[in-house]
């Protein structure tokens, strides 16, 4: 379903704003700083995104000629995130729970006891689990001005343009009725948010 | 007006713009006139999915070719509009099937012509060519509905389909 294989299903973003002059390097420096960093299992965060390359998302040494192909900029968008199963966790923590009372001669936990020992055992799951993995093709065609993310789920986009947004500088705009006009340069352009809705049926008439 | 107002302002036009290719296309038998002197084919088929603004019931019609149904039309004269559409488009020897979301104007499961290229990069830049060529097609008719949408003759133009709608 991404940009190189299968069926095509993406979205359509306007880049609003010029290219600097400069871009490449510019770029390929801002896309070095929100490369893909892999969870640890040690740190709080649940999830994590940032930039692989478009051929391999464990490729995370993004040389120019791995993003820029010709007139294109192409990257992949990498979120990791801890997925533990609520079955594991509640037998995990029945047992730490079990252990810790057993040791400090107690019969319950207090709410805090409580709240430590679930991060205590999230943790120790962390470590032996694999973080789940996600990887979105997005291709810039430069010249365009027009992005293409081969997802087309408004949480994602979210998390999409917050990193584009920050490596890139530069602002995103989902395609519609009004851009479409606008980016096409029509005259009309301007003047549909002031039209109203046509009533197609015999009521409407 | 900020652009997130304007973009909200005319989100409905999808919708219109769906219902006038409906109609388009069986006035003209599926040949629609392109900018530029062009034309392409255009058909709806396999799927359509119609919803009233102020309801939540939503018509999802599937056969060979919804939009022939009385159900399609029926719901047209309840005051449903399209929102979804499983479409074809066809210029020359080519055509691409995807379906068509009128809310967003986006496009999904495309299916393009055959691929000439075998080499990953090659075929990307092919890929993309024709994903741009789809793309200026539905730009092109959009223009086309523009043009009419915002100009002086729409209300005649619109009078015509509800007649169409009717029959």
């Amino acid at each position: 379903m991404g940009a190189f294989r299968g069926s095509l299903t993406y979205s359509k973003f306007h880049v609003r704003g010029e290219l600097p002059q400069d871009f490449k390097e510019r770029f390929v420096e801002a896309i070095r700083l929100r490369t893909f960093r892999e969870l640890d299992p040690a740190e709080e965060a649940e999830q994590r995104s940032g930039w692989c390359s478009v051929e391999h998302p464990f490729d995370l040494d993004l040389t120019p000629e791995k993003v820029f192909w010709n007139g294109y900029l192409n990257l992949g968008f990498r979120t990791d995130a801890w997925r533990i199963p609520g079955a594991l966790f509640k037998a995990s923590f029945r047992e730490a729970e079990r252990e810790y009372c057993a040791t400090n001669g107690i019969e319950k936990l207090s709410r805090s006891q409580k709240k430590n020992l679930e991060a205590v055992v999230v943790s120790q799951l962390r470590r032996k689990l694999v973080p789940a993995m996600k990887v979105v093709d997005l291709s810039w065609a430069l010249d365009e001005g027009v992005v293409r993310f081969f997802q087309q789920s408004p949480k994602v986009h979210d998390h999409m343009i917050e990193l584009f947004e920050k490596t890139f500088e530069l602002d995103l705009a989902l395609d519609g009725a009004f851009l479409l006009a606008e980016t096409r340069g029509l005259d009309a352009a301007e003047a549909l948010p002031e039209l109203e809705p046509t009533l197609f049926h015999a009521q409407g008439a | 007006m900020d652009l997130v107002d304007k973009i909200e302002r005319s989100r409905f036009l999808g919708r219109e713009l769906l219902v006038w290719l409906w109609y388009e296309s069986e006035r003209r038998e599926g040949v629609l006139p392109l900018p530029g002197g062009e034309a392409c084919e255009l058909w709806l088929e396999e799927q359509l999915t119609l919803v009233a603004d102020m309801e939540k019931a939503e018509s999802k019609l599937k056969a060979g070719a919804p939009s022939a149904t009385p159900e399609a039309k029926e719901a047209l004269r309840q005051g449903k509009l399209p929102t979804k559409a499983k479409m074809r488009i066809s210029r020359g020897p080519q055509s691409w099937s995807f379906v068509f979301d009128a809310d967003s104007l986006s496009v999904s499961g495309v299916k393009i012509p055959a691929l000439i290229t075998e080499e990953t990069d090659e075929k990307f830049y092919e890929r993309m060519q024709l994903v741009e060529e789809l793309e200026a097609m539905i730009g092109g008719l959009y223009e086309r509905f523009l043009e009419v949408r915002a100009g002086e003759g729409w209300e005649r133009e619109a009078a015509a389909i509800r007649e169409w709608v009717e029959a």
